[in-house]
């Protein structure tokens, strides 16, 4: 065996990060059946790049590196679609009615109220992620799960800096307030 | 002089939108002028302020999200055979 030749075989790592590799496929992709074709693939893809693994990190780590080019190669294939271009065009150009027109909030804003338990919140944030509009959803991971920079993902995916801007500005604000109004009714439950 | 004078203004007039969206975008190139018309905004407004603490609250959940994503999901028992059939062909 090479010195860094990953030590398991790919149904080890089937067995042993399958279910990491999902989860790290669904939250982006936000469809089980792209996610699981994603996980085939990059799993497939592992075996015939074995000799690659360096050892410099883990196995989950490369496997991961994997998936992330086959979640970007199906990303890149949606935004071929004139579909998923006026999508994620008009999700941006959209009014967001926590704003007036004249730019202020149109409800006071709540300060977080109580700690939530991490795991409690990171269940919050995972759902919230799982319910933004697709193109939305698509474009806040890349950039700020994966740190794609808006250059890139202007490239990947044919948006506009502004329209990429826009759809994390929007991202973040939903998801913030779903993780707030969960620490609100953490608080009120007691 | 009077561009100055106007970049200026249109920093101390801020709306929330806009200085919502640059607190957000922390590491986008926006003019330095106008990061401090945000926070200017932000030390007077106290929405802006509870906005500021919600996302704060973001960023400190989305770190080690990938660690620890606080869902139990995982492949299907249908997916992992169908998969593990895959890798098998392909060996």
């Amino acid at each position: 065996m090479a010195p860094h030749e990953p030590t398991n075989s790919a149904a080890q790592w089937l067995d042993e990060h399958g279910d990491a590799l999902y989860r790290y496929a669904l939250l982006r992709l936000g469809d089980h059946a792209r996610a699981e074709d994603a996980v085939q693939e990059a799993l497939l893809a592992a075996l015939q790049a074995k000799g690659g693994f360096r050892g410099e990190s883990s196995e989950r780590t490369w496997l991961t590196g994997i998936l992330r080019h086959k979640v970007l190669d199906a990303l890149r294939s949606r935004s071929r679609e004139a579909r998923w271009i006026e999508l994620a065009r008009s999700t941006a150009e959209s009014r967001d009615p926590r704003f007036s027109d004249e730019g202020w909030w149109t409800e006071p804003q709540h300060a977080p109220r109580s700690p939530l338990d991490r795991e409690e919140a990171r269940r919050a944030l995972s759902k919230a992620i799982g319910e933004l509009p697709e193109a939305m959803r698509e474009v806040f991971c890349l950039r700020e799960l994966d740190g794609v920079s808006t250059a890139q993902v202007c490239e990947l995916l044919g948006l506009t800096p502004t329209n990429v801007w826009t759809l994390v500005h929007r991202a973040k604000l939903k998801l913030r307030t779903a993780l707030a109004d969960s620490g609100k009714e953490g608080e009120t439950g007691r | 002089m009077k561009s100055a004078l106007h970049n200026l203004w249109h920093a101390l007039s801020m709306r929330c939108e806009e200085a919502d969206r640059l607190r957000s975008l922390p590491d986008e190139d926006f003019p330095r002028l106008l990061r401090w018309g945000a926070a200017f905004h932000t030390v007077l407004c106290k929405s802006c302020r509870n906005a500021k603490r919600q996302l704060e609250r973001l960023q400190s959940t989305l770190q080690g999200l990938e660690r620890e994503p606080g869902v139990a999901v995982g492949l299907s028992p249908e997916a992992r055979a169908r998969i593990a059939k895959s890798i098998e062909e392909g060996v």
